[in-house]
This record gives structure tokens, sequence and C-alpha cells, in this order.
């Protein structure tokens, strides 16, 4: 479960964002709604450990996040924490299996092929598992990036816009993905989006001013 | 994944760009190896030809001429001195052993030297089969001369006036082989050795009738005091001798005296500004590897930004993505190194197949420890490169990097 107490960030620029405490229960799934420049991508890349507030207390499962040393942080998003871009990118040098297994060994855990098979195969993706990112079609890399996502089966499975560069019967694949994704891994899900045609999807929603 | 493999496929994805750091860098090695091992081997030679010698006396000239004559058998010999004289420096007090040579033919281009015994115990010669030489026309040949003129103890052969080539041959007298040498490892290797009598012999000491004498002073007459030879080979008894010896001879008489140790010191500085060029040289084509290596990961690393943001996310460290990037310049550079040190050799190798003076013969297979401290440079020319783009990436912000696509 997730929780934040008071957080507050100042950019470099001067400009200070405060931010509503926000409390999320196991296996929830929540909407994060706000236009461009509400402080969206501030606040998730606060809640996934890539940038430490001015003021404020992040927990994940009872772990305080900014009181761990970077290396601790580093390894406790790789193990509890699942992102999904935008853009869904990969590593090009490194085939779909590769960078899955990228994601185990980085993360501090073993490599597992049957867990990497097993992901691949509940987004129907099994059989490009040796083929290298470029070979790829968009919608093809975003499920595979959503397999990384998931691959450690995280507490909490951020994705930030993933529908915003897709027609309605695409978002609405991604969106379904998610779902059952974190419903298969037992993720917390929170989709941080300004799309409209996303909000009938969720009934918990945090939104930004 | 490990992350060695990680670095190898990012840099095989580019293979252009590491075909060309990894040329640079081998072009480099390359160089300085062959450098290394050439200078190595000629001064392991100078000195081991040398070893025992601490003077050669000959007919007035350029010492080094003398010395590149009589100890590594290069040069034309200065000419030649009368026996009468030199005996009396074999008697000097100074003189702990002095061998005669007598020089002027060859066989094939192997120089026939003729000697006496002193000579073996000088260089602390074995046979390998038959015997030392004894009676005139007698020849015991070095082992390279066995293999490569496919001579055998009890074959006969003539010898030819001169140094280098079968110009006039002494048909009227022929050397029978009576023993080949153990291999040495030095000069002798490469010579045809024989009393210095069947010199003489050759050279008309009696009989002759209608043989060529058209050097200058070689003599036609059998008295002793007429006789010559080229040069003598001098071991001191004691080292006051270095200070005195050569002296009086220079002085006193109408010889020459050269010292090998000093001349071959020469010669190397003379060889060695070439040496050095070249070193600069590769040391330069180094340094523009290392900045290639630098170059391409720091453009990479632009390019990258975004996949070592990626990685960060799924947990990797400061410190890990540190030591990716240190790796590949690391790969690099090794894979440099080892293919330079191996072209090194290669073309070493080459060198000496195709190498006419077996005297100096360089040999490719042979390594020595020194490489390895090419290989340390090598790896640290890698460091040195990717040092920079490496601190870039561990203190890469990656929140504004994906803020920003």
């Amino acid at each position: 479960m997730i929780s934040i107490t008071s957080v507050s960030h100042q950019y470099d620029t001067g400009q200070a964002i405060k931010f509503a405490d926000w409390q999320v229960n196991n296996s929830e799934q929540w909407l994060l709604l706000g236009q461009s420049g509400s402080g969206k991508t501030t606040l998730l890349h606060i809640l996934t450990g890539l940038l430490k507030p001015t003021a404020g207390e992040i927990k994940i499962n009872d772990t305080d996040l900014y009181t761990l040393s970077s290396k601790k942080l580093d390894e406790f998003r790789g193990q509890h924490i699942g992102i999904v871009f935008q853009k869904p990118h990969l590593i090009k040098s490194l085939n779909i299996t590769e960078n899955l297994m990228l994601a185990q060994s980085f993360a501090g855990l073993a490599t597992n092929k049957n867990r990497i098979e097993e992901v691949l195969a509940s987004l129907d993706m099994a059989h490009k598992k040796n083929a290298y990112p470029q070979e790829l079609s968009q919608g093809q890399l975003q499920r595979v990036t959503i397999a990384r996502a998931v691959i450690n089966k995280p507490t909490l499975l951020i994705a930030d816009e993933p529908t915003s560069s897709l027609d309605d019967k695409n978002a609405e694949a991604v969106l379904t993905l998610l779902k059952e994704q974190s419903e298969l891994n037992k993720a917390t899900l929170v989709v941080a989006t300004h799309d409209k045609r996303v909000k009938d999807v969720f009934n918990l929603t945090y939104s930004l001013a | 994944m490990s992350p060695f493999k990680i670095s190898w496929k990012n840099i095989w994805s580019k293979p252009l760009n590491a075909a060309l750091n990894i040329l640079l860098i081998a072009f480099g090695t390359a160089i300085l190896t062959v450098l290394l091992l050439a200078s190595t081997q000629i001064e392991d030679k100078l000195d081991k030809n040398s070893k025992d010698i601490d003077l050669v006396v000959g007919a007035k000239g350029s010492p080094l001429q003398l010395i590149l004559s009589s100890i590594y058998y290069i040069d034309f010999p200065t000419g030649n001195i009368p026996m009468k004289e030199a005996q009396k420096l074999m008697k000097n007090p100074f003189v702990k052993r002095a061998v005669p040579l007598a020089l002027g033919d060859n066989y094939n281009g192997v120089r026939i030297v003729g000697t006496d015994s002193n000579y073996i115990s000088l260089y602390g010669l074995k046979t390998e089969s038959g015997k030392f030489w004894q009676a005139d026309l007698e020849a015991t040949i070095g082992a390279n001369v066995a293999k490569e003129q496919n001579l055998k103890v009890g074959d006969t052969f003539f010898g030819g006036h001169g140094l280098t080539e079968m110009k006039d041959e002494h048909k009227d007298h022929a050397y029978k082989v009576v023993g080949i040498l153990a291999p040495q490892q030095n000069v002798t290797d490469n010579l045809i050795l024989t009393g210095i009598g069947s010199v003489w012999k050759m050279h008309g000491d009696e009989g002759e009738t209608d043989e060529h004498h058209d050097h200058e002073g070689e003599t036609d007459h059998a008295h002793d005091e007429d006789r010559e030879f080229t040069s003598l080979l001098i071991q001191y008894r004691s080292p006051m001798a270095v200070a005195m010896f050569p002296m009086m001879v220079n002085q006193t008489t109408n010889l020459q005296a050269a010292s090998p140790a000093q001349e071959s010191t020469r010669l190397f500085s003379l060889i060695g500004v070439g040496i050095d060029t070249l070193q600069w040289f590769a040391v330069l084509i180094m340094f523009i590897a290392a900045i290639s290596v630098f170059v391409n990961l720091y453009n990479s690393l632009k390019e990258r930004s975004y996949d070592l943001a990626i990685m960060r996310t799924l947990g990797a460290s400061k410190g890990k993505l540190f030591s990716l990037i240190i790796l590949e310049g690391l790969i690099l550079t090794l894979i440099g190194t080892i293919i330079g040190v191996v072209l090194g050799h290669s073309i070493l190798y080459l060198i000496g197949n195709y190498q006419e003076s077996s005297q100096a013969k360089m040999n490719g297979l042979l390594f020595i420890k020194e490489e390895f401290y090419l290989l340390v440079a090598g790896l640290f020319i890698g460091m040195v490169a990717s040092i920079i783009p490496a601190i870039q990436a561990y203190r890469s912000n990656i929140s504004k990097i994906l803020a920003k696509n």
C-alpha cells in the first residue's frame, strides 16, 4: 500500500507545487488525472523514487522511499515498482528476452526464463521473444514494455500517459492490458493521464489542479 | 545478464565505430610491439655475440666497421694485419686469450672464418655431430648453415672469394665438413669455421699457380713473416687492461683497437634515433585512438541517455551505469591491444622470414614480459578515455531525461 503525506516540491525555476495527501490500498486501480503542466510527471517521479521532493514522505509497503540510500532506492524501484512510459522504449542492442532479463538482473533478482515466457505469453508476445526492438511494431513494443514493467511482480505498476498517442481502439486495448496485468500480478495500478477517454474505465481518481 | 554482455552487445550494435576504434588501437600497439621486440632482439643479439670479447684489434679504419666485421660478420673487414705484430700483442701480459681471425671467403654467402682452437673456448662451442676442425681444409659448420645449405658431415664444398657472392671459386682445394655445431643462439650458428691455415692455403700458401690474389695485403708467400690475420679477438686478463691496452695498441702499433661494448652502444644510439621517432609515432596513434574511443563513447552517451535512464528505472544503480561505460572502453582497448600484439608478432615473423642477413634474423614467436605492460597501457587508455563519459552517466539526472521525452 502506498501513502503520500504532505509532499511538496520546488522546481529549479523556483515554482513550487503542493500535493494533496494520498492513500492507495493494495490491488486498487487508480487514475491520476491532470492537464499537462499540472505536475503529473513530477508526482510520478516522486512516487517512483526518481525525484526527491523538497518536503514530505512517500511510503510504499511501509518503506519510506527517500530514507533509502541511492543504491538501495534503485534496487527497491527495480523490485517493487514497474513503470510504463508514454513512448515504448527498449534497449536496441538487446532482443526481447534479453531486455526482460535486464529488468530482472538490474533489480538484483536471478534471471528466470520461465517467468519471461509466462509474461510474454500472457501478453500474446511469446512468438517475438528472440526479436530485436526494431523488428516490432509500436503496439508490440508497448506490450513488451508492459511485460518489462510486470516481470518482477511489482507492488506498484505505474503508467505515464500510456494512451496519449494511440487511437481509440488501441488506447482501449492498452488499458485493458494494464488492468489485466495488474490483476494477474496483484499489483496496484496507477495510470497518469490527461486523456478523457480513460476516465470511465476507473472509479478511483486522484486529480491535480 | 552480466554487465559484460550488456556492454559487449552495445559495442557491437555499432560495428563500424567499434571496428574503427579497435583498428586504431591495434595499429598503435602493433607498431610498439614490433619496436619493442626488434630492439630487444637486436640488443640481445649484440650483447650475446660480444659477450666475452673485450677488444678487437684490426687494421686501421672505422672502429665500427671492425666490430661489425669481426664480431657480427656483417660489414667488410678493414683490411689485414701482419701476423708478426699480432703475435706480439697476443703475448702481452694484459691479454688472457687472443683469437686470430682470417676472413675473406664465403660459401653461398655464408662466411668462412679461419681461426684456431681458442675460438671454441671463447664462444663455448659444442659439436652436435662430428668433431672440430683440426687439419687444414677441415671445416666445422654452424647449425643453421647445415640446415640451410644442406651440408652433412663428410660433405665437401668449394669456398668462394669475397664475402657475399660465389664469384671466384677456389677450385683447387675443397673443404670437407668434419663437424656440425650444436645451436648456440649466436652468430656462430651461421658461420663455417676452419683452421686459419686453410684460409692461407686457399690464398696460395703453397703450390698456387693461377689463383686470384687481387685484394690488398694478401700474401703469396709461405713465410711466417708475411702471413696475415684479419683481426684479433681479445679477452683481458684484468680490468686494468681496459684503460691501458687499447691506448697502447692505438699509439704504439700500426693497428687499431675497438671495444665491442663502446661500438655497440654507438651503433645502437644511431638506430635508436629511428626507433625513438617510430615510438613517438606509435604513441601518437595510441593517443588518437584514445580520443576516438572517448568521442565514440561520449557521442553514444548522448544518444543513449534515455537508455541509461530506463536502466535506472529498472533498478540499475549509478555505479552500475558508471561501470558499464568503463567496461565498454576497456573491452574496446583490450581487444585492440591484443590484436595489436598478435599483429606485431606476425609482422616481425614475416620480416624474419624475408630477411636475408641470417646474422640479425628477427624471431616473431618470441614473447617478452614488456608486452604485458602494453596490455596494461591499453587498459589504462581505455580507462582514461571512458572515465569522463562514465562520470556523466553516473551524474545524469534521470528525472529530467525522462520528463523531456
